[in-house]
């Protein structure tokens, strides 16, 4: 059986998945980060199967995953320079102990 | 190429640039100065946004659309961060340690959204979504000292990455079902396929959040209530119509999926933010958490100007965007001025405020007023437009929620006005009130009042800009 | 072995890398080698690109999802640290039973709808190497996504900053 644009868009789907339930059920948020990184992948994955077997007369799917990637860095950065301010502030990076505000 | 598609966006980071290289060489004593240069910037970026009027082209091969509806959105977005600029001067300056780079941060969030508003196609429209959205990410997180403010920044990425991933998850689906990214090109489609329908489930999920519409409303309380004062107005306010601006344009102005679907989305979506938003704000306690609340009830108004998909209902959403904005932006401005003489932000507080500050009083009744959309005030004109675009339709389900939820949020919108006018004020002290802060509520009245009374100033603007979306 | 064989191959060795230690990454107890999976995982998404000829795209995965954000991760552990790694990456026993509801029924609909569409399939062009064509649509029709993409990193790397230094006390 041939390798299709289904086979890709299933391991994008799962990937998807996989990092949902780590954003679901993580308390450290760090480890909340990872997952939605994950997600993120999972959308590059989509957007280049798409543009190879879909569009492939240009490389726009290819473009908006490098776009992709940009946010999602810049992403990290801010999320682990707040993870650490927390961290000083409250001495915990638990998702369920940030509970001054009712959540 | 027409440099002038682009000018406000290249004044806007031009300005952005000379604020982060001004906010280094200046001292910590500059923080007024840095204020003031922020309010002439943004005054000057209103002014050449006046100057694009009329344009209604394109560049970039579709991925810049630069028409009436996208300079009537900029702005929505400069007049409401120049009376947030003007209100939380004083405020911003209280925080301890560097508060220099507050302004840049804002203006930089603010090209984020000029960016949604003009976005063509789908990558535009992300990466200019995620300027806004990391800025505010780091605004919210502003108050360095404070726990409360920390966790909301930390709530407010984790929920934003969340949905950002949703809706990239949704346009790589649209992407692979109509083969491009720009909204011009995608055929239109009478039946959709699943996957461009779960795309539109997951685009609408995701910008749901973006707007605070009930199911995905949950985060804007906790954020708005845990947020610096002027950050949480910005964000209630220019954020929130950034969301819409881009809505607009993946779902009218784009996106193959049979409107028939997606336009059921909308109505339930709708309805329940109606509601849900409206039966919450009552039992609330604490003033910023009563305004997200109404917040949220606000925007199930306006998703009802965008059910009616026609140039009436995109005029309600334009019109309504605006008075939403100035009305908004007014009452915040009432509670930084209360919550910095009194260190509070309880509705309690506010008892006596007319005997303490008659001007802050008025405002702040003016503003509650039009948000609950009585007749004298702008905020009646608005809701008018939008529900009258959606009966136009033959459709009266939406209106006559609307129009209950309105009478509804009369309640608790009037139980702050008695808060004020009724109670004996605990301190009795006069609240001083600094020129900014009195500059941005009298401005923030005067628009109330006189487009209530005269609101063809701007629903002509609105309408053309309403038609220029459709290209008409 | 014909092309197609070595290929089928190539791809399901390369998804289960990618699936398994991504379900490493969310699972394990240890938050470093949670990590260190989940670098493993993106890196073997690098592969998938290769076989989907984006190369220019395999390379990037791999400088900057091989190598920066794995560090950061890291750094963002180590500067966190909770006593002992062996418990760091406790789960939320309260979530754990809707989370795999919720995830299940959201990869169901994916995958049903997936699977009832029908996409428009184009013959598969080799073309130009994908580096020529990203930087023409990069510095042509893209370059305003391209050039907010600046500001975007200022903007972050300014608040970064500002958040990790922290305020001083009153």
């Amino acid at each position: 059986m041939t390798i299709g644009l289904e086979h890709y868009l299933a391991v994008g789907a799962m990937l998807f998945c996989i990092g949902l339930y780590g954003v679901l059920t993580k308390r450290n948020a760090v480890a909340v980060l990872m997952g939605i990184e994950l997600m993120l992948n999972s959308v590059n994955i989509n957007l280049v199967a798409f543009n190879r077997f879909v569009a492939p007369a240009d490389f726009v799917g290819q473009l908006f995953a490098v776009f992709v990637i940009v946010v999602a860095a810049a992403e990290v950065a801010v999320g682990l320079a707040l993870v650490i301010s927390i961290y000083r502030l409250r001495d915990s990076i638990h998702v369920d102990d940030l509970n001054l505000l009712k959540w | 190429m027409n440099f002038n598609l682009l000018s406000t966006e290249i004044a806007t980071a031009l300005f952005g640039s000379v604020l982060l290289i001004l906010s280094l060489v200046t001292g910590k004593d500059a923080r007024r100065g840095l204020g003031h240069a922020t309010l002439a910037g943004l005054l000057v970026l209103l002014l050449i946004t006046f100057t694009q009027y009329g344009i209604n082209s394109g560049g970039f091969s579709g991925t810049w659309i630069l028409d009436d509806y996208a300079v009537f959105m900029k702005q929505v977005f400069i007049i409401a961060a120049i009376l947030v600029v003007f209100a939380g001067k004083s405020y911003v300056e209280d925080f301890t340690g560097n508060c220099n780079e507050f302004y840049v941060l804002m203006v930089f969030a603010l090209l984020g959204m000029m960016g949604m508003a003009s976005a063509g196609d789908l990558i535009t429209l992300y990466v200019s979504l995620e300027t806004m959205t990391i800025s505010f990410y780091i605004l919210v997180a502003y108050n360095l000292t404070s726990g409360k403010s920390a966790e909301a920044g930390l709530k407010y990425l984790i929920l934003g990455a969340l949905s950002s991933a949703v809706i990239l998850y949704g346009m790589s689906l649209v992407y692979g079902a109509a083969g491009t990214t720009l909204f011009a090109k995608m055929p239109p489609v009478s039946v959709a396929s699943p996957v461009l329908l779960l795309g539109a489930v997951m685009l609408v999920a995701g910008f749901g959040f973006k707007i605070a519409a009930v199911p995905f409303h949950m985060w804007s309380p906790d954020i708005y209530e845990g947020a610096p004062t002027p950050v949480t107005a910005f964000l209630a306010v220019a954020s929130k119509a950034a969301g819409f601006a881009a809505m607009l344009r993946v779902f009218l102005g784009g996106t193959p999926v049979a409107p028939d679907n997606w336009l059921g989305i909308i109505a339930v979506l709708a309805a329940i933010t109606m509601i849900i938003g409206n039966l919450v704000a009552i039992p609330q306690t604490g003033i910023k958490r009563m305004l997200a609340y109404s917040s949220i009830a606000q925007a199930g108004y306006i998703l009802v100007g965008l059910m009616a998909a026609d140039p009436a209902g995109v005029n309600g959403v334009l019109f309504y965007s605006m008075i939403y904005a100035v009305a908004n932006v007014g009452a915040f401005a009432v509670v930084i001025a209360v919550e910095r003489a009194t260190g509070s932000d309880e509705i309690a507080v506010f008892g006596g405020l007319w005997q303490r500050q008659p001007l802050l009083a008025s405002v702040m009744t003016v503003c509650l007023l039009s948000l609950a959309g009585i007749p004298p005030m702008a905020g009646f004109v608005g809701k008018f437009l939008l529900f009258s675009a959606i009966m136009d339709q033959g459709i009266y389900w939406p209106a006559f929620i609307g129009f209950v939820m309105s009478m509804i949020s009369v309640y608790y919108y009037l139980r702050v006005a008695l808060v004020i006018w009724r109670d004996e004020p605990k301190d009795p002290a006069p609240i001083a009130v600094e020129s900014g802060m009195r500059l941005a509520v009298m401005a923030a009245l005067a628009v109330t009042v006189v487009l209530g009374v005269y609101p063809a100033v701007l629903s002509d603007l609105s309408l053309a800009a309403a038609k220029s979306f459709f290209g008409m | 072995m014909s092309n197609e064989a070595v290929y089928g191959i190539m791809f399901y060795l390369v998804s289960a890398v990618v699936l398994l230690s991504a379900v490493a990454a969310v699972t394990l107890r240890n938050l470093i080698h949670a990590a260190l999976f989940l670098a493993i995982s993106f890196v073997s998404v690098a592969g998938i690109y290769v076989l989907l000829h984006a190369d220019f795209l395999a390379a990037v995965q791999v400088l900057i999802y091989g190598g920066a954000i794995p560090v950061l991760i890291a750094f963002g552990v180590m500067l966190t640290r909770t006593p002992g790694a062996a418990g760091s990456n406790p789960v939320n026993t309260k979530t754990y039973i809707w989370g795999l509801g919720i995830t299940g029924a959201l990869f169901a609909v994916i995958m049903l709808s997936l699977l009832k569409s029908k996409f428009a399939m184009q013959g598969l062009i080799s073309k130009e190497p994908s580096i020529e064509g990203l930087a023409r649509l990069m510095l042509g029709d893209f370059l305003i996504p391209f050039e907010f993409a600046a500001i975007l990193l200022l903007a972050a790397m300014i608040g970064a900053i500002i958040l990790a230094r922290g305020g001083e006390a009153k």
